[in-house]
């Protein structure tokens, strides 16, 4: 039995849930999450708790992109990218260990160039089984 | 090509429009909760309810806030003022363990935030701590 082709919805899928969560998270509730905004960024344009709401913004945008399959590719690399900043500005402790590995993890979708759901179905001109 | 751009144009937009409800419900919430109770009735604290908390009328001594000290039950000390941050413990993105050990202090507790954080999170900790009273820094002293 050939689960290949499962490996890449999987991942894509199981990452859109990572990102969805904390994005949705970010919205409900930026007063948590305000305490990770690095110091450079804390009242430049927008406050830490706007930087949170515009950054749960990105992430529930890109993870229903990679959720459901429009632009994965370009999705997981910005959001592999967004994930290994937070990961270096939070710095070696479990949580920055953490994201930087699921930042790898969203960069290796990237890398790996495959295509499903709305990618697939626009580019086969039918739609995904 | 056009499919997917409409695609992502309208993905977008609801998720901003998601966004403005959620945000704009919650801003109406805490405007309700504002008009049904006063701040310093019946705050609930930590398993003890403290009726008519006045800023002055009940300092915090060295050793009442060393009593608050546990995961369950941690309140800190901050420029004077006494704060109960332990429902905002298991949501300290930097982990519990961080703050844990600092729980029930007052200058342990303020040079490690400081010296985190400096002075950029100081509105968020007296926005998510629950302010008790004044502590007695001359109690301390004495």
């Amino acid at each position: 039995m050939n689960l290949e082709k499962y490996s890449y919805p999987l991942l894509s899928i199981s990452l859109a849930v990572v990102f969805l969560y904390f994005g949705f998270s970010q919205i409900s509730s930026p007063d948590d999450w305000a305490e990770l905004v690095p110091d450079f960024l804390t009242g430049v344009i927008l406050t830490a708790n706007n930087w949170v709401i515009f950054n749960g913004i990105l992430e529930l945008t890109f993870g229903i992109f990679l959720l459901i399959g429009l632009y994965s590719r370009f999705s997981a690399l910005i959001l592999g990218i967004h994930l290994l900043f937070i990961a270096f500005s939070i710095g070696f402790n479990p949580v920055g260990i953490r994201d930087f590995g699921l930042a790898m993890a969203t960069i290796a979708l990237f890398l790996m160039n495959k295509k499903y759901g709305v990618d697939f179905w626009v580019a086969n001109g039918k739609s995904v089984k | 090509m056009n499919v997917k751009i409409i695609f992502a144009v309208l993905i977008f937009l609801v998720v901003i429009n998601s966004v403005y409800f959620i945000r704009m419900n919650q801003e109406r919430d805490v405007v309700d909760d504002s008009g049904t109770s006063g701040p310093l009735e019946d705050v609930n604290v930590s398993n003890e309810t403290i009726e008519n908390v006045g800023p002055l009328s009940n300092a915090i001594t060295t050793s009442a806030l060393g009593e608050h000290n546990s995961r369950d039950d941690c309140w800190v000390s901050f420029e004077g003022k006494v704060y109960d941050i332990t429902s905002y413990l298991p949501r300290h993105p930097g982990g519990v363990n961080r703050i844990l050990n600092y729980c029930g202090t007052s200058s342990g507790f303020e040079n490690a935030f400081t010296g985190q954080h400096g002075q950029s999170k100081v509105s968020l900790l007296m926005k998510v701590g629950v302010f008790i009273g004044d502590f007695d820094v001359l109690g301390e002293i004495q």
